[in-house]
């Protein structure tokens, strides 16, 4: 074989190789699913013997029968159908009118949409744009400072991350077998910290931020009855979704994939009442969905062509030896991972992270004796930090995407930072209280 | 010339198709699918092995079928740092290398090895563990290699854009 | 260094308990029997392909060798049924008699010859149980309408007396139990469930396990691949592989009453007993659907006669034996 040819310090390394080459070929831009496996395919034919690959097959079947992942088109149709009906937008604008009267109003309106859309969907993409679109250009209107505005909104539109109903927790349940339901309940608490901490900045910046935060507001709305018939009405919607997929799990109708159908008929049918059900409407939210759907399956496909050459050359003894060898304690290795996660979220995709580099780290975590329910939360609430952290944040390139033309790169950038830190303080608040995450799905499921 | 460019459009066409009405009417399928299992068995307390096995059936049949679409609408996700710097005969560069290194010798190993597979499962004959199950598994099995060979399709068709594109003469304009 | 580099993939992955650990003494017992000779890395489910995967694997010759149940099997021909567990079929001491003093060894060769595999009995489980229910059975009529996660031809059966099967992914089995959208769930015995925590949820643990009285686990090599071993190589693996036979029914016989004893008297589990109308009208669907099965496919029908020939033989020592001793002894 070839690597009888090459030098040690490649042949028995050569897991770490593939992992090195790897991440400078993505650099490239070619989309990820076929670098992973073009470069995994070279690196096999180096170290393997050919017929290995004839277990490539075996790997798919194993995606395309994972009933677990059943649920992610699901939720992409109803963030999809959600966003396309218009209804998200009308809840915004009535949000907005509600907060006036508060220190901060618009901004924490925003939050609070942001929180109520991640809510009953958990598209990132989809929120951000929406509520870049509609609320960026009325904060600047009410003299937020272009940076305050732009990271207000990117950090809120990217809650949906981590607030269940989220793919995060989605795929990141099988890869960490940790049940669905359990990943959701457990996710509930940390998501409300983290809008409680964007919501008191925002407060406190209205008082001590002021070129930032507007600390007059104009007046507000009368709250008379057809305002208040208007609130009702832009709630109603979110909250039949969020019964419609969460009620139906409690209520025993459906199992959590399930509860993906009952949300994406739920929407179609707040469409229909909103009027604006069309063939076109259906037939687009379709195209996207597929979109969407194949992006992240065909990166698992890849990522599983990855992953059996890794573990073909020995990979994960590599890296466990490579830990063992470091002799670290408990909470050096978590801090570790943390960082080390962190950082892989700079450039790379968290389906890509989920499924290329938690396989590898969890059972290694898990083994010095944490619960993989809390690690696999710490994870989330990592990487969606990590999705708004500059230069390289999806969820800022989005942003970026609608903009109003005065906002800069550098605005949005500036103006995530302070986010950027809330999500660290509340990462480091879950990791000194683990019981943040784990006592609510005891008490829901009664451990 | 001509022909490469009839070539091209007749590749786009073919993922447009299937994305765009096979694919879609999958979608809603999918949905209705599930939706309706839920009913049926809390509704009315009955319930098919069929139903179940044809939720994961279609949902593996949406993310294959659809794949060559997603690569035809550059759905498919990039590390685009660099990419998103580049002018368009740079990123042209990096899509006509990528075919070539990446892109055919991905789908080139998928075919190659599943391909053998989907046709020992049509010898044996295999069905569903579960009686009365979804029989002829070698369908489902099938459409790997066909998602696969949908985006090698594609591929070419990038390459031979990004060829033109190169040679600075976009394809786009006719 | 070794002569013989093999490598295996199982349908267990190592968290699952005394499975995935007795294949790892099977393969650490060849290598010392083998003075280190014979080293087989083993991958466990998931690892290197997906759990069924291994089949496949090992008959393609990728690995050379892989483990699991008949059973899981079954798709590629329902004959494989008869090998794993059929609903009121034998028991652990009846089906390893039939595999090795009976035709049970010839016949298993015989279907995996068909893949390119060399089959062994490496272990059994011994007698499962019947379910978690959140309702009591107290009757065939409780069965109306009852909605449990139950597959293969248990499942079949069990809907011919009015029950909804529901598909439950593994990882929603316990959500599903306790919100209700399954009323039933049906999983292994008490060494495993009580991992599951499926105590948390459904009260009632129903017994006996009619449709899994004693499964047999496999483990196959490549045809080519065992062919192409020295004779005492391939002795090697028969006898190690009859060693860890014993062992893993070993292993559950001796966990299972702790697990059991714990489940009842620290979680609180209410144990009972199918009513035994209800396991007589069982018993009768299951014939049927058995025999309807076997008609499927002539060598299953080969199987499924030789099968209930030799039960019933078994039958005849065991009601006068076993059956005796154990109601004297409850
Ligand atoms: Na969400
Ligand atoms: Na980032």
């Amino acid at each position: 074989m070839l690597i009888d040819y090459l030098p040690f310090w490649v042949a028995d390394y050569l897991a770490a190789w593939l992992f090195l080459v790897l991440t400078i070929a993505l650099m490239g831009g070619f989309p990820v699913t076929f670098t992973m496996m073009g470069v995994s395919f070279l690196f096999g034919l180096i170290g393997l013997s050919p017929g290995f690959f004839d277990l490539l097959p075996l790997r798919m079947w194993g995606v395309m029968t994972n009933t677990m992942l059943m649920a992610v088109p699901l939720f992409i149709f109803m963030g999809l159908a959600l966003e396309r009906s218009g209804l998200a937008r009308e809840l915004l604008e009535t949000m907005e009118k509600l907060f006036q009267n508060v220190r901060g109003g618009l901004a924490i309106s925003v939050v609070l949409v942001g929180a109520l859309l991640g809510a009953s969907t958990g598209i990132v993409g989809a929120t951000v744009v929406t509520m870049g679109l509609m609320s960026l250009p009325t904060m600047l209107k009410h003299k937020y400072s272009r940076s305050f505005a732009s990271g207000t909104v990117a950090a809120s539109g990217t809650l949906g991350q981590i607030i269940p109903p989220s793919i995060v927790l989605l795929l990141l349940g099988p890869v960490m077998e940790v049940p669905i339901g359990d990943m959701f309940i457990g996710a509930v608490i940390p998501g409300i910290i983290l809008v409680v901490l964007y919501c008191l900045f925002i407060w406190l910046s209205s008082f001590f931020g002021t070129k930032h935060v507007p600390a007059a507001q104009e007046k507000g709305a009368e709250f008379d009855k057809a305002f208040i018939l208007r609130i009702f009405k832009a709630l109603l919607p979110p909250l039949f979704l969020i019964v419609a997929v969460l009620g139906t799990i409690f209520a025993g109708i459906a199992t959590p994939t399930e509860s993906g159908a009952m949300g994406a008929v739920g929407a179609v049918i707040l469409t229909a009442l909103n009027r604006k059900l069309s063939f076109n409407l259906l037939h687009e939210v379709a195209k996207g969905t597929i979109k969407m759907t194949c992006m992240v399956f065909i990166i698992i496909m890849g990522a599983s062509c990855f992953a059996l050459v890794f573990r073909g050359l020995g990979g994960d003894d590599l890296l466990r030896e490579f830990i063992d060898s470091m002799n670290l304690s408990g909470w050096q290795l978590v801090t570790m991972v943390m960082i080390f996660i962190f950082i892989l979220g700079f450039f790379l995709d968290f389906i890509e992270i989920t499924y290329i580099h938690i396989p590898i780290i969890a059972p290694i975590v898990i083994d010095y004796g944490y619960d993989p329910l809390w690690f696999g939360i710490m994870f989330a609430v990592n990487l969606q930090t990590s999705f708004m952290t500059p230069p390289f944040g999806p969820s800022l390139f989005y942003l970026k995407g609608v903009c109003p033309p005065e906002i800069k790169t550098t605005d949005v950038y500036k103006g995530i930072i302070p986010f950027v830190f809330l999500q660290l303080i509340g990462l480091t608040i879950i990791a000194i209280w683990p019981s943040l995450v784990t006592w609510l799905p005891k008490i829901v499921y009664g451990n | 010339m001509k022909a490469i460019k009839k070539a091209v459009i007749l590749c786009d066409k073919i993922n447009e198709w299937i994305g765009s009405f096979i694919v879609t009417s999958a979608v809603f399928l999918f949905i209705l699918v599930i939706f309706s299992n839920v009913i049926m068995r809390y509704v009315f307390n009955t319930s098919f092995v069929f139903m179940a096995e044809l939720e994961w059936h279609v949902f593996a049949f949406i993310f294959l079928m659809g794949t060559g679409f997603t690569l035809l609408h550059d759905g498919h996700v990039r590390v685009d740092i660099f990419y998103s710097m580049m002018d368009r005969k740079k990123q042209a560069l990096i899509n006509l290398l990528g075919v070539i290194f990446l892109l055919i010798p991905s789908c080139y190993v998928v075919l190659r090895t599943s391909i053998p597979w989907v046709i020992v499962a049509y010898k044996v004959g295999e069905v569903s563990i579960d009686p009365g199950g979804i029989p002829a598994r070698f369908l489902l099995k099938a459409t790997l290699p066909i998602g696969y060979l949908l985006m090698l399709i594609q591929g070419l068709s990038l390459f031979i854009k990004s060829a033109f594109t190169l040679l600075g003469d976009p394809l786009e304009d006719s | 260094s070794p002569k013989i580099k093999w490598t295996a993939t199982s349908f267990w992955n190592p968290k699952v308990r005394i499975m995935f650990d007795m294949v790892k003494t099977f393969c650490q017992n060849v290598n010392e029997m083998t003075d280190g000779q014979f080293e087989i890395k083993l991958y466990g489910g998931g690892e290197l392909v997906p759990p069924p995967g291994a089949f496949d694997a090992a008959s393609k010759g990728t690995v050379q060798m892989g483990t699991g149940s008949p059973y899981f099997w079954a798709g590629k021909s329902t004959a494989f049924n008869w090998f794993g567990s059929i609903p009121f079929g034998m028991n652990a001491q009846s089906i390893n008699a039939w595999y090795y003093a009976g035709n049970g060894q010839a016949l298993m060769n015989e279907l995996y010859d068909g893949f390119d595999l060399v089959p062994r009995v490496i272990g059994n489980s011994g007698m499962q149980m019947g379910g978690w229910y959140r309702k009591k059975i107290n009757s065939l009529e409780d069965f109306k309408g009852l909605k449990m996660r139950i597959g293969s031809i248990a499942g079949k059966v069990l809907s011919k007396v009015g029950v909804t099967t529901v598909f439950v992914p593994p990882s929603e089995i316990f959500p599903a139990l306790e919100r209700g959208v399954v009323d039933a769930a049906e999983f292994v015995g008490p060494v495993h469930d009580i991992l599951l925590g499926l105590y948390k949820v459904a009260k009632y643990y129903y017994t006996p396990g009619w449709h899994e009285q004693g499964p047999t686990l496999d483990i196959f090599f490549n045809k080519k691949a065992y062919n192409d071993l020295p004779k005492h190589f391939q002795r090697v693996l028969d006898i190690a592989a009859a060693d860890i036979n014993i062992r893993t029914l070993a292993a559950f016989d001796s966990q299972s009453g702790a697990a059991l004893d714990k489940l009842v008297n620290e979680h609180k589990v209410d144990v009972q007993v199918y009513p035994e109308d209800v396991l007589k009208k069982l018993k009768t669907i299951s014939k049927e659907v058995i025999a309807e099965e076997a008609k499927k496919d002539p060598f299953a029908l080969k199987v499924h006669e030789d099968y209930m020939a030799f039960q019933a033989k078994t039958a005849v020592w065991g009601k006068m034996s076993e059956k005796v001793y154990w109601n004297t002894m409850a």
